[in-house]
């Protein structure tokens, strides 16, 4: 009897220090909730912004929306313990109301660059008191960056990209740069053909004809297949078939999220556009 | 001659009693927007959560007095500033489908604030720096058109509308210059702020939106009487001693302070300035003495209940309001024009 009322009080107390790490977490920003799916806080997750819906773990969850846009009352009424967004979630009133209902939020620094990984992880991993998975994650991340960079360098050429993004009605526009995309192509040791311009710009006939890229990057869920794609795009029916560029499809979460999974994701565009 | 008189007191009197019934559910529909949302709060709950020092009640308390409170008062507030400035307007043009931005101001303050996103201002000066260039934007707009129709008064309101119509066009393209030219992040906001939202409000921006609504009414209401004979025609208005070049400067001053303060902490809102006073008219009748009062609780009312809609539908998500205020006024508006005689009671 004394030892079953013993196990019990036990048994309480491990609830009651396991109760000290967050149970109920909210996540905004995709590269926020890839890492915390990977350090395995998957099954604390409540609620996650619109961004991060592509994983399987975060599929049925509650969609608190757009991560600029977030409702302060939506979140709490998830009944977190934790908030963790990246630092580009706002509105910033919302944030503050959540926090003033007494709910922990913390901001991880958006930094768009591979080398900025392993601080996302850190910074999420003292959050929510898992370090020692953290190490293990940051030395995956640390390894494949290495991996890509020793690649990139063993290149002899740099080819001439551009990344398409499909904007509504079906126009395409291209990253020039102050783009994820334009940080990811450098890092793949490649040249963006749409350097001229900062942002996404809509296609114009024009830039095929004076920028003609050896590669298109565009997402996967970029429907058609590829000759249906190039037909598409302005100017290019222009072009000698030779001269036409081919079409490398990504993940583009993975690719331009700057998260766990950028590394490797950059890598296997890296061998796509060297493989030729 | 008596009877006229009977009928015609009659018809005031029931358009009082209406009145007051709007009166009473105004209160009725705050208390229900109070409430409800993602987190639902009894009345009674909400009572004890204001009276005792209970811990567990604290989030409740930080829910009703940091959120739910300035964020319904808000609504309210904007749109009574919205319906009560497309009162104004649709009576100073005589023209049903008058709308505050047909004056400029709405756009005028889009134009402010898709500058302060194209810039990357939106979070400068304590988030401060936006509200104030949309409001900014919106009365800029409103000096340039009474830059280029000299004194609001030659060519009278006909020319002001043609003024309206082409400053619109222009500052239109100025918004499609930037747009086009917007970072991708940028364009997600500025497609954000022009569907208008009242998530950001908190008690400072929610007094600042009073101050505006209590002058912009106070000015309408002083010309209330001046605004009746104004529909009788311009020329009879002033043979019957009304000022109106007067009426039209003061009258378009009330709508773009309303509008522009309005705007600059929700975005753009359509439809309340304009289906509103509609509603008021058809209830209470074109006098402006009922149709003032009428239109500012109709249109608080109108934007409680689309607000309340706006953060339950897609909870824990938000939904943007000029989503639904468009979705709710367009097909009532549609109905009241195919309404074979109500509509033309002014």
């Amino acid at each position: 009897m004394r030892q079953a009322i013993f196990s019990f009080i036990t048994t309480l107390c491990l609830a009651l220090t396991a109760s000290a790490q967050p149970t109920r977490i909210v996540t905004a920003g995709s590269a926020v909730t890839e890492i915390a799916c990977a350090l395995g806080l998957g099954p604390s997750l409540v609620g996650v912004d619109t961004s991060s819906k592509h994983l399987d773990e975060t599929k049925e969850l509650p969609d608190i929306g757009y991560v600029r846009a977030l409702s302060a009352e939506g979140v709490l009424s998830l009944k977190p313990d934790l908030v963790i967004v990246s630092s580009e979630a706002g509105p910033p009133p919302a944030l503050q109301q959540i926090s003033a209902a007494g709910v922990n939020v913390v901001t991880i620094p958006r930094g768009e660059s591979l080398d900025a990984i392993a601080d996302k992880i850190r910074a999420v991993a003292t959050a929510t008191g898992t370090e020692a998975k953290a190490d293990a994650l940051i030395a995956q991340t640390g390894n494949d960056t290495a991996a890509l960079r020793t690649l990139v360098q063993a290149q002899k050429k740099s080819p001439r990209v551009v990344f398409l993004m499909a904007r509504h009605g079906g126009n395409m526009a291209a990253g020039g740069t102050d783009t994820a995309a334009h940080a990811m192509i450098k890092e793949i040791g490649a040249t963006n053909a749409a350097e001229s311009f900062s942002g996404y710009k809509p296609l114009t006939p024009e830039f095929f004809a004076s920028n003609m890229p050896e590669f298109i990057i565009i997402s996967e869920s970029v429907v058609g297949d590829d000759t249906q794609i190039l037909a598409n795009l302005p100017g290019m029916s222009d072009a000698a078939d030779s001269k036409k560029p081919q079409i490398v499809r990504v993940d583009d979460s993975a690719f331009l999220g700057f998260g766990p999974r950028t590394p490797s994701a950059a890598k296997a565009v890296a061998t796509a556009l060297q493989s030729e | 001659m008596n009877s006229y008189r009977q009928v015609e007191a009659d018809r005031l009197s029931s358009y009082a009693r209406r009145l007051v019934v709007i009166t009473v559910l105004f209160p009725l529909t705050l208390l229900v927007a109070i409430s409800l949302g993602a987190i639902n709060i009894a009345p009674w709950q909400m009572w004890s959560a204001l009276h005792s020092n209970n811990a567990d009640l604290g989030t409740l308390r930080t829910i009703l007095f940091d959120i739910r409170f300035p964020r319904v008062a808000m609504a309210a507030l904007i749109g009574a500033s919205l319906a009560l400035a497309g009162a104004g307007v649709q009576g100073l043009f005589r023209n049903p489908l008058a709308d505050p931005a047909l004056i400029g101001v709405s756009t005028g303050s889009a134009v402010g604030a898709v500058i302060c996103f194209y810039f990357g201002w939106a979070l400068a000066l304590g988030g401060w720096l936006l509200p104030a260039m949309a409001f900014a934007g919106g009365l800029g707009a409103v000096l340039i058109l009474r830059l280029f129709n000299t004194g609001f008064a030659a060519g009278g309101t006909a020319k002001l509308i043609l003024a309206g119509v082409a400053l619109n066009a222009m500052l239109g393209s100025v918004l499609g210059f930037f747009l086009y030219s917007a970072s991708d992040d940028a364009l997600r906001s500025m497609t954000f702020w022009t569907l208008g939202s009242c998530a950001s409000a908190q008690w400072p921006q929610v007094t600042i939106v009073a101050a505006f609504l209590a002058g912009g009414s106070l000015l309408l209401w002083r010309n209330r009487r001046a605004l009746d004979a104004l529909q009788l025609g311009e020329e009879q208005a002033a043979h019957l001693g009304v000022s109106v070049k007067s009426v039209r400067r003061q009258t378009i001053i009330a709508a773009a302070l309303m509008v522009g303060a309005a705007t600059a902490f929700a975005g753009t809102i359509g439809f309340i300035g304009l289906v509103a006073p509609h509603i008021a008219r058809l209830l209470l009748g074109g006098v402006h003495r009922f149709l003032l009062p009428g239109s500012l609780l109709l249109g608080a009312m109108l934007l409680v209940i689309a607000d309340l809609g706006a953060r339950t539908l897609v909870a824990p998500a938000e939904l943007a309001v000029g989503i639904l205020t468009a979705a709710i006024g367009g097909p009532f508006f549609l109905w009241l024009l195919r309404r074979p005689s109500t509509g033309a009671d002014f």
